[in-house]
C-alpha cells in the first residue's frame, strides 16, 4: 500500500497516493473526500464514442490521454486514476493531474472552474484571466508582495451558494513565474521547482490560505493588451459580451460539450454574472511599465471600480 | 428549405432549441444543438416574449408596430426578415397543426 496525503482543494478534499503541490487538509471529515491513485488505466474507455479533444466519456466517466505522460481516468467528481506511460515524467504527470484532471473532476462536480487567478480584497474574491503572456501570475505576484491574500493560481473555482451567490474556493498555493519574474519578485530560481519539464517557468510557493472556506466572487477582470501610447482603460462589460467572456473563460471550456455538459456550463455563467462584475483592463505591458500597471488596477480594485 | 413566411402562417419559438438566460437586461440565448450563442437586442428579446405562445406574424407585426412607433409595412418587412433569420438558425418554428 503505498503512503497516503490528505490535502485541500477547492469544495472537496485529495487523499492522493501522489505527493502533489497542495495544501496538507486535516481529517476534519466536513469536506469530501475525493481519491486519487495509480492503477491501470485502458486506452479505450468502453462504451465511448470517438476521442475528442483528447478526452473519451462513457456515462460519468472520462478518459484523458496525455501522450508520452500519462492516461487519466475520471470518474463522477470522486475518483481520479492515473496510469503513467512508461519512462513519463514525474513532474509532467502531476502538471496534468492538478490541470486538466483536476479542470474535468471540478466541471463533474458541478463547480465552475475559470481560468484565472484570483486574491482577496474587500472580502471578496476578484479574478484575473487573460491570455498566456498578460502577466495574471506576475500581478497575483505583485498583490501577494502587497500583503493581499492570493486565493488561487491558474484555476479559480466557482460554486455557487443556495440563494445564488457565487463563492471562489482557495486553490492551489503557488504561482507559476518565468525565470526572469521569479528573480524580479526575489526568488532564486535554483531553488524553485520547474513547473513543466525543459521550460524556464518555476512553482514559487505561496502562504498556505488559512481558511479553507470560499469567499464571495466579485469581479472577473478580462487584462487585454493596450495599443502603444494609449492609456489604460478599464471597461465594464455587460450583457452578452459579459456571457461570452465568462464561457470562454470557462477552464478547458473545450471539453464542456464533449462532456454533455453545455446545458450546466451557460446557467452557471449566467449565475456568475448575476452576482459578480466583469471588467475589460486594456493596460500596457512589459516590466518597465509593471509596478505602474499594477497599482493602477489595485486602486480600481480598492475603489470598488 | 420552406416557403418563405408570410403575414398569415402561425409562429412559435423553439424553447427546446434554445436556452436562455436573462444578463443585464439583455436576453442570451444559446442553442443547445451548436453551440453557439445569441445576444439578442431590445426588439429581439421582445420578440421572443410574444413568441412564447403561437400567434401570426400580422398579430406579431401589429403589436411591434404599435409599441415601437414604426410604420406598418416597415415593421413588417423587419419582422419578415428577422423571423427568418430565427427560423433558420432553428430558433422559431411553425407549430405543426
Amino acid at each position: 500500500m503505498a503512503a497516503e496525503h490528505l490535502y485541500s482543494c477547492f469544495d472537496f478534499r485529495l487523499r492522493s497516493e501522489l505527493a502533489l503541490e497542495l495544501t496538507a487538509a486535516s481529517d476534519d471529515g466536513e469536506r469530501e473526500v475525493v481519491t486519487i491513485r495509480r492503477g491501470p488505466v485502458p486506452e479505450m474507455l468502453p462504451g465511448a464514442g470517438p476521442q475528442e479533444r483528447g478526452i473519451q466519456v462513457a456515462g460519468d466517466a472520462v478518459l484523458l490521454t496525455v501522450e508520452g505522460v500519462a492516461r487519466y481516468l475520471v470518474t463522477g467528481g470522486r475518483e481520479i486514476v492515473v496510469d503513467q506511460v512508461p519512462g513519463g515524467s514525474d513532474r509532467n504527470l502531476r502538471l496534468f493531474m492538478l490541470g486538466s484532471a483536476l479542470g474535468i473532476l471540478s466541471h463533474q462536480r458541478g463547480l465552475l472552474p475559470l481560468h484565472a487567478n484570483a486574491v482577496v480584497a474587500r472580502g471578496g474574491a476578484y479574478a484575473f484571466a487573460g491570455d498566456s503572456g498578460a502577466g495574471k501570475s506576475t500581478l497575483a505576484a505583485h498583490f501577494a508582495r502587497a500583503g493581499y491574500e492570493v486565493l488561487c493560481d491558474d484555476v479559480c473555482v466557482v460554486s455557487f451558494a443556495a440563494d445564488g451567490t457565487p463563492l471562489a474556493w482557495p486553490g492551489l498555493p503557488r504561482l507559476k513565474l518565468w525565470g526572469d519574474a521569479a528573480l524580479a519578485f526575489g526568488h532564486d530560481s535554483a531553488s524553485l521547482e520547474r513547473a513543466i519539464e525543459g521550460l524556464d517557468k518555476y512553482h514559487v510557493p505561496l502562504p498556505p490560505a488559512g481558511d479553507p472556506r470560499p469567499v464571495p466572487f466579485r469581479r472577473l477582470y478580462l487584462l487585454t493588451r493596450a495599443d502603444d501610447g494609449e492609456d489604460t482603460a478599464f471597461t465594464r462589460l455587460s450583457g452578452h459580451r459579459a456571457m461570452a467572456a465568462a464561457m470562454a473563460q470557462t477552464y478547458r471550456d473545450i471539453y464542456v460539450r464533449p462532456m454533455g455538459l453545455a446545458a450546466q456550463n451557460f446557467r452557471q455563467c449566467a449565475l456568475l454574472l448575476a452576482g459578480a462584475e466583469v471588467w475589460q483592463a486594456r493596460r500596457a505591458w512589459g516590466y518597465a511599465v509593471f509596478e505602474r500597471e499594477a497599482a493602477l488596477l489595485e486602486r480600481h480594485i480598492l475603489d470598488g471600480g | 428549405m420552406a416557403k418563405r413566411l408570410t403575414g398569415a402562417d402561425i409562429v412559435v419559438r423553439n424553447d427546446a432549441e434554445l436556452m436562455t438566460t436573462m444578463v443585464d437586461d439583455e436576453l442570451i440565448g444559446m442553442s443547445v444543438e451548436q453551440g453557439s450563442c445569441y445576444g439578442l437586442n431590445g426588439v429581439g428579446t421582445r420578440i421572443w416574449a410574444l413568441l412564447a405562445e403561437p400567434r401570426s406574424v400580422d398579430s406579431l407585426c401589429a403589436e411591434l408596430a404599435e409599441e415601437y412607433d414604426v410604420g406598418p409595412a416597415e415593421c413588417r418587412r423587419d419582422v419578415l426578415a428577422y423571423l427568418e433569420a430565427m427560423r433558420s438558425e432553428g430558433l422559431v418554428a411553425e407549430p405543426t397543426r
